[in-house]
């Protein structure tokens, strides 16, 4: 080692031994303001995560200290194990301590970087050492430990704390959340399951298999899209169900009317093979009684000669029910009449069994031929056809009916549970508002009570989500009446004061009264009705505890807002017109107040015409189409042509 | 030379001047500066600052040949330079003889440059730049060292010629002399008002003054001054990207590459006077006033609204970075 390296090598050691204690300074004053933004951000999170359900606090907390770790590691390896060149280090130190860049010139005349005169570089590098060697780094890098950055910190982490400890009124919102999107993920892998399933089944036509697939994914994509909400969804699985439903329908129809026409070919073959023994008894019979009789005529002779498949002579007593001539006129017409039936027969089996159907024209054209034998053959023959391939084939059809309908009911409870879980949720928003309610009615002085049922409406009723109508108790509890006008069902009914009911119709749910007041089991049962509006039962009203009657719950449409505050002007009711004769004409000559009256029936087709077309033109969401089917059905009048959904 | 006798005459002229010149360290500091570089000075200062005292002072405590040539309106190239006159030869013929002017000394005090025309002015550039001066096609070479020092009065501009920038640019540093403080003016009156005046030793020779400059120019430089002083005259011009604002807005042109090695040498010089063998940024801080503010042509903006140099070079050098770590 040269006398440059020994130097450079002091040079260099000290330079790091100042570098690692600035390094520590650094950190020690640095670390708590850096330890502070992820807390910040932990606790703006945490704020954020009460107000509205977007974090869970278990989320938060772990994306914090997932932060901090992220943090501490990346400032503390920048920090303390970050390479610096020596050089760079030398100019740093050299203004920090004032040292007028003695130390860098020194190294880079040990490394050569620059040159100079022998004696003032030896002076220079000499000059640098010393001073170098003799400098209180110690007292210029001290370590200093804010307090208050440090104190900050600690707050902030007991604001955290403070903040995770305290219940959050929205994580109950964001677990059913997470639940209805891993319930409707569940849905997805299902359809792809189904949507598997029909395109390996053999049985499916090509026509019917393309359609399925085609609506099947067009349905799974709309699961798939992550910015689906519960009630797109629960459409969608409800399209999907009905979808499975009408084609599992449509294949049982199908299987159903070949049995029919199976069955009644066989009938008609069983009734031509009857009247083929019956032909050939009386044939016999004939026969017997020519041979026991002299013959009388050449004719007779030649009658009883006759084939027996030729017709009978006209010439018979037609009255004698023994006569040939008679039996031959009444096989004849009752040959026409099997032969046609056998047609009928083979022309409902032409699209099933064409061999039988052939079979049945063949025995057909043989009787009208009085070729008994013939037909009777034929008739064996297409027995034997249509006994043979269609046991199998009915096996298969009735499967794959059966495998839709499984579908269908795979769907259906998808839904069911989609809609459940949107129920608790709208259950818990609506207990929060009903429990703002109360504490603002409370605040009020208390004039509302609870448990006063047909008095008042009860302030912790289910409001469905409706905070802002407070007291607004949609549904009723268990001793109000039950409307049996079918436009309003599904309405609370208040002591005599209607509220209008924009979602769960029906439905109420008192949390002190949890057993009188269920009004149905809250799911939405997409099989049936899924409005709650039960246009064909006036007895299932509202606030009934029917089973599985299509309650479920909505966004709000539509909230009108009353002049004059809540609950003190008119209720709309949505009772439908019973008067088909105009109220009132509207006379604007006399009509000071400037009021115009139309007939109720006469404007609702205009409306329901344009909610047709919003519906139809996509403006609608899907979840709420039905919504408002039923709306404008429970407003039309009996006497307008409307069609019921 | 070694280190400590550079240390020691230049310690000793210091203050053999600082006899005579009362306070103005400074002054004489960036004077010596550039008598040991072998370059040029031109200090401006109201009359009566002890400008010509302080050369002539330096020039005694140097034993270097001294020459004043005071510039007026009427002064000639050839008055300052030399010229060619005809004399009768031994035999009896005429011939022209070189005659000396007073450009021909080691220490040449231009008192009131600005007072010549630049015809005259310009009799010193080649003296200045090339350290000779030709007369009659014939070269002559002036005696080393040879240090022109200019004086200029800044407030009577009636009836002067402003130096050219070629001419300004061949100046190391312009030296402001400032008025004394009111204990250094006590001084003075008490020195220069009685029977004694004081007078500077000869304390070094034109031999040791080259020996001293030859030491200081191999002072090691560090490369990231070197960078700065570049950035620093890059950072001069206005249509430089690291220019700051004033330059932009008031500097019509910047310094010339004479500045950086006005600033470099300067700073070599600076940095042994003050007992250290390297160039840190505070020698360069500590002659960048004198090299730059007359390397600084201000625009039009700048000199209407009068702004002061001085101002620009400080924010230059707090703009541009030192240290890139």
């Amino acid at each position: 080692m040269t006398a440059s390296d020994t130097r450079y090598t002091v040079l260099v050691n000290t330079l790091y031994t100042w570098d690692r204690r600035w390094r520590i300074k650094k950190l020690l004053i640095w670390l708590p303001r850096m330890l502070l933004v992820p807390l910040v951000f932990g606790i703006v999170m945490a704020i954020i995560g009460r107000f509205s359900p977007i974090f869970a606090l278990p989320d938060i907390l772990y994306i914090t200290i997932l932060a901090t770790g992220a943090f501490l590691l990346g400032f503390i390896g920048f920090f303390l194990f970050r390479k610096r060149d020596p050089i760079q280090v030398a100019r740093y130190f050299d203004l920090e301590f004032g040292l007028q860049e003695r130390v860098s010139t020194a190294l880079e005349l040990i490394t050569g970087a620059i040159q100079g005169d022998d004696r003032l570089a030896v002076a220079q590098i000499a000059d640098a050492q010393d001073l170098a060697q003799n400098l209180a780094y110690k007292q210029r890098l001290k370590w200093v430990i804010h307090r208050l950055d440090w104190a900050i910190v600690l707050g902030g982490c007991v604001i955290l704390v403070i903040l995770h400890l305290l219940p959050n009124p929205n994580s109950d919102t964001l677990a059913l959340a997470q639940a209805q999107q891993a319930q409707i993920n569940q849905s997805a892998e299902t359809v792809k399951d189904i949507i598997q399933d029909i395109a390996n089944n053999p049985t499916l036509d090509s026509a019917t298999r393309e359609q399925l697939l085609r609506e099947l994914t067009v349905s799974l994509q709309t699961l798939q899209n992550p910015q689906i909400s519960t009630e797109e969804a629960i459409a969608t699985l409800s399209d999907m169900q009905n979808l499975l439903e009408e084609t599992a329908q449509n294949i049982s129809q199908r299987t159903q009317a070949e049995q029919e026409a199976l069955q009644r070919a066989l009938e008609a073959l069983q009734n031509s093979q009857n009247q083929a023994q019956s032909l050939s008894e009386a044939l016999a019979q004939v026969q017997q009684n020519l041979a026991e009789q002299p013959p009388q005529t050449t004719d007779d002779t030649q009658l009883g000669n006759q084939d027996a498949n030729e017709p009978p002579s006209d010439t018979q007593n037609p009255n004698n029910p023994q006569n040939p001539t008679n039996n031959n006129n009444s096989s004849v017409s009752a040959n026409q009449a099997q032969a046609d039936a056998l047609r009928q027969a083979a022309r409902e089996l032409a699209q099933i069994n064409p061999n039988a159907a052939q079979s049945l024209e063949q025995a057909a054209d043989a009787l009208e031929n009085g070729d008994i034998q013939g037909a009777q053959d034929a008739l064996n023959q297409a027995q034997e056809q249509l006994n043979q391939p269609d046991s199998a084939n009915d096996q298969q059809n009735q499967q794959l009916a059966q495998n839709l309908q499984q579908s269908a009911q795979q769907m259906q409870q998808q839904a069911q549970q989609l809609a459940q879980s949107q129920q608790q949720n709208g259950n818990q928003q609506n207990q929060q508002s009903a429990q703002q309610n109360q504490q603002a009615q409370n605040s009020q002085g208390g004039q509302q009570q609870q448990g006063q049922q047909n008095q008042i409406p009860n302030p912790q009723g289910d409001n469905v989500g409706n905070s802002d109508q407070q007291g607004d108790a949609q549904g009723q509890q268990g001793g109000n009446q039950s409307q049996s006008d079918t436009a309003q069902l599904g309405q609370s009914q208040n002591s005599n004061q209607q509220q209008p009911s924009q979602q769960t119709h029906g439905t109420t749910l008192d949390s002190n009264t949890p057993t009188d007041n269920r009004g149905g089991d809250n799911q939405a049962d997409l099989s049936q009705d899924t409005s709650g509006l039960n246009l064909t039962n006036p007895e299932q009203g509202e606030g009934q505890g029917g089973e599985d009657r299509g309650q479920g719950q909505y966004e709000v449409v539509f909230a009108p807002l009353r002049l004059g505050g809540e609950n003190d002007g008119e209720d709309i009711i949505l009772a439908p017109d019973t008067n088909t004769e105009p109220l009132r004409e509207g006379n604007f000559s006399d009509n000071e107040r400037g009021n115009i009256t139309v007939p109720y029936n006469q404007v609702f087709d205009t409306y329901l015409q344009n909610a047709n077309t919003a519906l139809n033109a996509g403006y609608i969401p899907l979840g709420m189409r039905d919504v408002i089917r039923q709306y404008f059905t429970s407003l039309a009048p009996r006497t307008s042509n409307t069609p019921q959904n | 030379m070694e280190i400590a006798e550079f240390s020691q005459l230049a310690r000793s002229i210091e203050r053999e001047v600082s006899r005579v010149i009362v306070g103005q360290q400074h002054v004489v500091r960036l004077v010596l500066i550039c008598v040991l570089s072998g370059r040029h000075a031109l200090l401006e200062g109201v009359p009566g600052l002890g400008k010509t005292q302080l050369i002539r002072t330096l020039a005694d405590a140097m034993a270097l040949n001294f020459s004043r040539i005071q510039f007026t309106p009427d002064l000639m190239p050839s008055d300052v330079t030399g010229t060619n006159i005809m004399e009768d030869t031994e035999d009896g013929r005429k011939a022209f003889r070189f005659q000396r002017g007073p450009i021909f000394a080691n220490l040449v005090l231009a008192d009131e440059i600005n007072r010549a025309t630049p015809k005259t002015q310009s009799a010193l550039l080649e003296a200045m730049q090339e350290k000779t001066v030709t007369v009659g096609g014939v070269v002559y070479p002036l005696s080393l060292p040879f240090f022109v020092l200019a004086t200029q009065n800044p407030l009577e501009q009636e009836g002067t010629y402003p130096l050219p920038e070629a001419q300004l640019d061949r100046f190391m540093f312009k030296i402001d002399v400032d008025f004394p403080t009111v204990n250094d003016l006590v001084t003075i009156i008490e020195r220069t008002t009685g029977n004694i005046s004081p007078k500077a030793e000869k304390v070094v020779d034109g031999e040791q003054v080259l020996q001293m400059g030859e030491l200081a120019l191999n002072m090691p430089v560090p490369t990231h001054v070197t960078r700065y002083v570049a950035e620093l005259i890059i950072a001069t011009h206005p249509e430089s990207e690291n220019a700051p604002d004033a330059v932009r807005r008031y500097v019509r042109y910047g310094a010339s590459p004479r500045g950086a090695q006005a600033l470099i040498m300067g700073a070599k010089i600076h940095a042994l006077l003050e007992g250290r063998f390297n160039v840190s940024f505070d020698d360069i801080e500590a002659i960048a006033f004198a090299s730059l503010r007359h390397r600084l042509l201000l625009n039009f903006e700048g000199m209407a609204e009068g702004v002061p140099t001085d101002a620009i070079v400080e924010g230059l050098l707090k703009s541009v970075q030192k240290v890139k770590a």
